[in-house]
């Protein structure tokens, strides 16, 4: 069972000033001490870029003598970072790599000014369905149904904005109420700009190995990856349910545990209701219980099962490519006991879920389940 | 590289007597419908045959965008239709966002080419 030996970031920032390579440095120079290994002993990178620059992996690697082993880049939208690790742990379980390196890195304030927008050879993409806009029309359908009040949504932005003032390296960390979210300006119906993750210019690192050495190393119990299924007029579930739902179940299944058992959480909210209908498909709650879970507290530092203690890609940051690894990062933090400032208790087990769309009549490009100890 | 792509993805709109309708396919075996052409059912692999839905469906969800995305000017209103006895399309509303079950008729798509529908 290949097990996390180290992880690192940089600052979550808008921060265009900082190339992709000073980024990664920042991630690998803290991985690997963290680790307690110098990077010649890697054998193998995937690493995580959805916009990046063609060659932006081995550009960062290089001055830090990472090279001459396969370096894999992967694109898989919002969970490029997660899937990369996937394979890290992937190519060590199947004893490809005795050492493995799990890589996020994305520049994304250079290349954006404001909502990321799927590819114009994309159906929906072309109509301009932008990112906020799919999640809007989420949204919407639980506002019709019932299953959500905006001033449920808008906690979602109030609670990962608290916890992000325990977390040095945030992009944003606020103390905010309901009503501060809720006047924000209008991004796409019902979604305001607070309830929408930044754009964040950030890497991350994680080194993988094949074994648990030692007291800090943290064993993946296991890691799902899949894509999603046709969504359409016949599809039971909002976009993406139902690929985060199978997904997580195989990851339980593969573990040998249920959602009860996991102490720490941090998930895909690039949108308040994305953490809504996560931590229902996750089987944190019933179908439509997503917004009362988050009202009673029960996901919030504190309480049993705290979502996105890191503040989030809401309060963090969203770099796509980097996200999954930053988010390993946290919870192996978490597992740890060394969140000072936001630690969820003494959890024993912590799981991550990363889901990426923008391809239109899917139920989404992407979904990683992992879950570590 | 940085070209606009040649083919236009989104679904094709026709005029017909009855109305606008939407130029897509359907799986005489399964019963699986699309708003675009494919080479054969993706849940059965049966034979596809070509079919038009509309002019007729329902909103299943809507919203309201007010950031601008490249070609379309905000703010600009979105919405799910599930289109009768066929598929989910994403089109533009003129006016407003369309209530959530409302009644829609698809209509000439706009200057742009977008699939569009008005409250029927």
């Amino acid at each position: 069972m290949s097990a996390v030996w180290g992880v690192g970031t940089s600052r979550f920032a808008k921060q265009p000033d900082q190339p992709a390579e000073a980024l990664v440095a920042q991630a690998l120079r803290e991985a690997f001490q963290d680790a307690d290994l110098t990077p010649d002993r890697v054998e193998t990178v995937y690493v995580g870029s959805v916009y990046g620059d063609v060659g932006v992996a081995q550009r960062a690697l290089f001055p830090l003598g990472i090279t001459d082993v396969p370096i894999i880049t992967i694109e898989n939208a919002c969970a490029s970072g997660t899937t990369a690790f996937h394979e890290a742990c992937a190519s060590v379980d199947l004893g490809r790599a005795q050492v493995a390196l799990a890589l996020g890195v994305e520049c994304l304030t250079a290349r954006f000014g404001g909502a990321i927008h799927p590819s114009p050879s994309d159906s929906e993409g072309a109509t301009g369905l932008a990112l906020p806009a799919l999640y809007a029309l989420a949204a919407a359908r639980y506002l019709h149904e019932g299953w959500v009040t905006v001033e449920q949504l808008a906690l979602v932005s109030v609670k990962n904005h608290r916890h992000a003032l325990g977390n040095p390296r945030a992009q944003y960390a606020a103390e905010l109420t309901v009503e501060q979210v809720l006047a924000s300006r209008l991004i796409a119906d019902p979604l305001t700009l607070l309830q929408c993750s930044p754009l964040s210019d950030a890497a991350a690192a994680a080194v993988i190995g094949p074994s648990v050495r030692g007291s800090r190393d943290r064993a993946v119990r296991s890691s799902v990856l899949r894509s999603g299924a046709r969504w359409g007029h016949d599809s039971p579930h909002v976009w993406g349910y139902d690929l985060v739902a199978t997904t997580a179940q195989q990851a339980y299944a593969d573990a040998g545990v249920g959602p009860e058992d996991v102490g720490v959480f941090e998930v895909h909210d690039a949108f308040t209701i994305g953490e809504i209908v996560t931590t229902e498909a996750l089987g944190l709650c019933e179908l439509g219980g997503g917004g009362e879970l988050v009202e009673r507290r029960h996901t919030t530092l504190g309480g049993p099962q705290p979502v996105n203690p890191s503040g989030g890609l809401l309060s963090r940051g969203h770099p796509l490519g980097a996200t999954g690894v930053a988010q390993i990062a946290e919870v192996v933090t978490q597992l740890r006991g060394e969140a000072h400032g936001r630690q969820a208790g003494e959890p024993r087990l912590g799981l991550v879920e990363t889901m990426g769309g923008g391809v239109s009549g899917l139920d989404g490009n992407a979904c990683v389940v992992a879950i570590l100890e | 590289m940085g070209q606009t792509p040649s083919h236009d993805p989104r679904p094709e709109v026709r005029k017909r007597p009855g109305g606008y309708i939407v130029l897509g396919c359907r799986c005489e075996a399964c019963g699986y419908v699309a708003a675009y052409a494919r080479p054969h059912c993706p849940d059965c692999r049966g034979a596809i045959t070509r079919a038009e839905y509309g002019p007729l469906g329902r909103v299943w969800s809507s919203t309201t965008v007010r950031v601008p995305v490249p070609g379309l000017d905000p703010p600009y209103h979105l919405a799910y239709i599930d289109i009768d006895n066929g598929p989910r399309i994403l089109a533009h509303v003129a006016a407003a966002a369309p209530a959530i079950g409302a009644r829609v008729c698809l209509t000439a798509p706009d200057a742009a080419g977008n699939p569009r529908v008005r409250t029927a």
